[in-house]
């Protein structure tokens, strides 16, 4: 099953997006964990590309493809610079409390509860995918 | 939607969906934890980096004066979520 929508491109949006993933994962009897994380991965996807493509399209393109083994996860950018999420340099977890810093942590928990995180640009439309298996 | 809320014995609920477009709420309500508390997370049913990012500065704040705030009552996914990003060694976890 395939299935997409625009989402305004502001983390206000978010709840826009939990919605759509909600309403098709469920319809597809996804089970909690793996949803959870569909979640997760979509949130820290969408808020890069909000943060780092301020002057993109007013929408991102966002694709869910559900099927007895995987879910693809795909959001689409137009009009934007490259920014490949997998670029970014892993986050050093066991840093103590005061050598903590912001960012990073994001794409670290992607990485770690996906199967695939894939990245292309070309025309200055950029895609950026994850690959979850369905338990 | 995520509500926090306060209880007796220095403890504090948080429910819903913590995520980034709850960051400034969080911080706001945070702001009134000046002492060590629990944080009951038994109705919490999401967490981003966004919301681990408040944890970690709630922490920071509260150890700088000697205080902590400490976890319990985690959903599995939360827990997991936790762990992943290291934070069972900052946050004592019930």
């Amino acid at each position: 099953m395939q299935r997409s929508a625009k989402i305004a491109r502001s983390v206000g949006a978010l709840e826009q997006l939990f919605n759509f993933l909600e309403q098709e994962l469920s319809a597809e009897h996804v089970d909690e964990k793996t949803a959870f994380c569909v979640n997760l991965a979509a949130e820290e996807l969408f808020t890069n590309l909000v943060r780092h493509n301020q002057g993109g399209a007013d929408s991102i393109l966002t694709g869910l493809d559900i099927s007895p083994g995987q879910i693809e996860l795909r959001f689409v950018d137009r009009d934007v610079e490259p920014f490949d999420p997998g670029s970014v340099p892993e986050v050093d977890i066991n840093e103590p409390l005061e050598k903590r810093r912001p960012g990073g942590l994001g794409v670290h928990l992607v990485r770690s509860i996906v199967d695939r995180l894939s990245y292309s640009y070309d025309n200055r439309e950029l895609t950026v995918s994850v690959i979850k298996k369905r338990n | 939607m995520l509500e926090i809320t306060f209880g007796q014995d220095n403890s504090v609920i948080i429910e819903g969906r913590f995520d980034a477009s709850q960051v400034d709420l969080a911080l706001a309500r945070f702001n009134e934890v000046t002492t060590s508390v629990t944080l009951y997370c038994e109705k919490l049913q999401y967490i981003s980096s966004a919301g681990l990012g408040v944890l970690v500065r709630v922490q920071k704040r509260l150890m700088d004066s000697g205080q902590r705030m400490k976890l319990t009552q985690l959903s599995p996914h939360i827990r997991e979520v936790l762990e992943l990003a290291g934070f069972d060694a900052i946050f004592e976890i019930e």
